[in-house]
């Protein structure tokens, strides 16, 4: 018998206002949040036995540090949304070139982004499944 | 069988309940108060006191009624001390903030990843609608919907919030007021459409005004009407119409004299119960003494007299008369004269008719003497002419019986004779005037009357001093020519 797969996602959110809203909608639907700001904090979430990632990442309020935390995650092959606020062109043409899965102006519906964080979780189960068994 | 607007009530099948307001004025205007079990729109500017209305509204809930107040603006402590400064006791009402605390702003809460809608509506919901089911109110007053326009994604879901929270609300027994900000950015016509009645406060000139533009399934004292909040409380002032018709039979069987025989010779009696008297002249020519000397004389008959002075303080008023030898004294003593002293600018226009025909009807006044016009004017919107309410006070008095004297200066002199620069003559009965002349190289004074409705009266002019001992007037006078052109 298999135990049942954790699915979580990683805040990588300075705001506290969005960290809090964010982490009430993902656990609200069913996934654990957890939230990390440092290189530090996401290698010690990346390296729980039993966790399936996907991030969340609002690069408001990190500047340029937010680039190496999303190299972490697309070493990690952690999927990965990025928010960016509607002005910032420079921020979502950067984000895709770290990987991300997607990039979405600020403000987002919460429901269609609910349904990206299952699909993308849905997703990195299926690939992880597929990697364990080649 | 009719309501309290005339309204023919004996072939309704059922007359919807009537709850109280909380403020007496405002049930006058809603023709018994609110229809119970529906909703209210109570629109207004900020500081126009919709706070205090629906708090009012709520304090006014009977014994054994649950009330709740649904605030999205101010905390509660900050409502109940509000709400204590106009003498509203407000230990029955459960409330139900739904400001945001100060942990919202030092606390950074603010986000901006999802739209308010999303974050806030369902928990919010979930808060009001666990509220309802424990309070189980009759009454509630939600400050304000605007707030929940807010938290809705577009114009359509807000009205199907607000249908649906309205219905939810009435379902359960309760009667709903709600308030709501309109701008020209964020008008409230929906709402307006989606209330069974709506009341709009507005600031006046000079004070504000309360108006009821819908009531469905009832009729409303229409028009704008003054109101204050002040530490007892919202108080509104209904200004109502006239009686249609003279609600006395009779009328001109008794009349007040004068107090002065010889004009009472010229009036052929008194002044007719249920008449309206205009009392025209300049300034300081004896207007005041005659209406105190009928007001006394009406006191010493048996009758109820009242006077209502605009112009000039009491004491110096009363002292004047005393020096006339006018029993002022004895009247008063008597109590069946009563003598206020008015400061116009103190007063709402609606509020002084409110209260005197209040007190006409309490008292049995029988004679009223408003002196003058021109501090009854003062009283009024600075943009209001004073025809309008003069005449609703004035037949508001007559038609009741009561007889009116209305002090009124006016500028003639010489052969001009004006009854008024007012257009005020039409409300007259009876008009007297009184006019200065050249006699010589002196000025006399002239009394007349011009008009009396019911009954013949002397046509010539008599000339007249003020002296102790009152009026004293002379024979008729032959006025030549030269005193009519002011001596030229």
């Amino acid at each position: 018998m298999t135990a049942p797969v954790t699915r979580g996602v990683i805040l990588i959110v300075r705001q506290p206002g969005n960290a809090q809203v964010l982490a009430a909608a993902t656990e609200e639907a069913g996934m654990d949040a957890a939230r990390a700001s440092t290189a530090d904090e996401l290698q010690a979430l990346l390296v729980q036995p039993d966790g399936h990632w996907v991030a969340l990442v609002d690069p408001a309020g990190f500047g340029e540090a937010v680039w190496p935390l999303c190299q972490q995650l697309q070493d990690c092959r952690v999927p990965f949304v990025v928010l960016s606020a509607s002005q910032d062109c420079d921020a979502g043409n950067r984000s895709l070139q770290y990987g991300a899965a997607s990039v979405l102006q600020k403000p987002v519906a919460k429901a269609a982004l609910l349904k990206l964080l299952q699909s993308l979780h849905t997703g990195a189960t299926t690939e992880d499944t597929h990697g364990r068994e080649a | 069988m009719s309501s309290a607007l005339g309204v023919d009530t004996s072939t309704a099948a059922a007359l919807p309940e009537r709850i109280s307001s909380g403020v007496p004025g405002l049930d006058q205007i809603l023709d018994g108060g609110l229809i119970a079990r529906r909703s209210y729109l109570l629109r207004g500017g900020p500081g126009l006191g919709k706070t205090t209305l629906g708090l009012s509204f709520l304090t006014a809930a009977g014994e054994g009624e649950s009330t709740l107040f649904i605030g999205f603006q101010e905390p509660e402590a900050e409502l109940r001390a509000n709400a204590a400064t106009v003498g509203l006791d407000t230990r029955g009402i459960e409330f139900l903030s739904l400001a945001p605390t100060e942990e919202f702003f030092t606390g950074a809460q603010t986000y901006d990843v999802f739209a308010a809608s999303d974050v806030e509506q369902a928990p919010m919901v979930d808060t009001v609608i666990e509220a309802v089911e424990r309070i189980q109110p009759q009454r509630v007053f939600i400050d304000s919907l605007t707030h929940l326009r807010l938290l809705s994604a577009d114009r359509y879901q807000f009205r199907q919030q607000v249908v649906s929270l309205l219905r939810f609300l009435i379902e359960r027994g309760a009667t709903a007021v709600f308030t709501s900000e309109s701008s020209v950015e964020n008008p409230d016509d929906d709402l307006q459409f989606l209330a069974d009645g709506i009341i709009t406060l507005e600031a006046g000139t000079s004070s504000p005004t309360i108006k009821v533009s819908k009531l469905r399934g009832s009729a409303v004292l229409r028009g704008r009407h003054e109101y204050r909040v002040d530490e007892s409380g919202v108080h509104v002032f209904p200004r109502t119409m006239p009686p249609a018709q003279r609600l006395t039979e009779g009328a001109g069987t008794v009349q007040f004299r004068s107090g002065n025989a010889t004009f009472d010779k010229m009036l052929h009696g008194g002044f007719e119960d249920g008449t309206i008297t205009l009392i025209t002249g300049p300034s300081g020519i004896g207007k005041s003494t005659m209406a105190a000397m009928t007001a006394a004389a009406a006191a010493h008959d048996g009758y109820r007299a009242g006077v209502y002075q605009f112009e000039e303080e009491l004491d110096g008023y009363l002292q004047r008369l005393r020096k006339l030898d006018v029993d002022v004294d004895g009247a008063l003593e008597s109590g069946r004269l009563a003598v206020e002293q008015i400061e116009p600018l103190r007063y709402l226009a609606d509020e002084f008719m409110a209260n005197l025909l209040a007190r006409v009807e309490e008292e049995d006044i029988a004679l009223v003497v408003i002196d003058s016009v021109t501090g009854f004017d003062m009283a009024l919107n600075p943009n209001e002419a004073v025809q309008r309410p003069l005449h609703i006070l004035a037949k508001s008095l007559s038609r009741r019986g009561v007889t009116v004297l209305l002090v009124n200066e006016n500028h003639a002199f010489g052969e001009e004779i004006q009854i008024s620069s007012r257009d005020i003559s039409h409300l007259a009965d009876n008009v007297i005037f009184f006019r200065y002349v050249y006699g010589g190289n002196r000025l006399e004074k002239l009394v007349g009357i011009l008009k009396k409705r019911m009954s013949d009266f002397e046509h010539e002019q008599r000339r007249f001093a003020i002296a102790p001992g009152g009026f004293q007037i002379g024979e008729p006078a032959s006025v030549t020519a030269d005193s009519e052109k002011g001596g030229e």
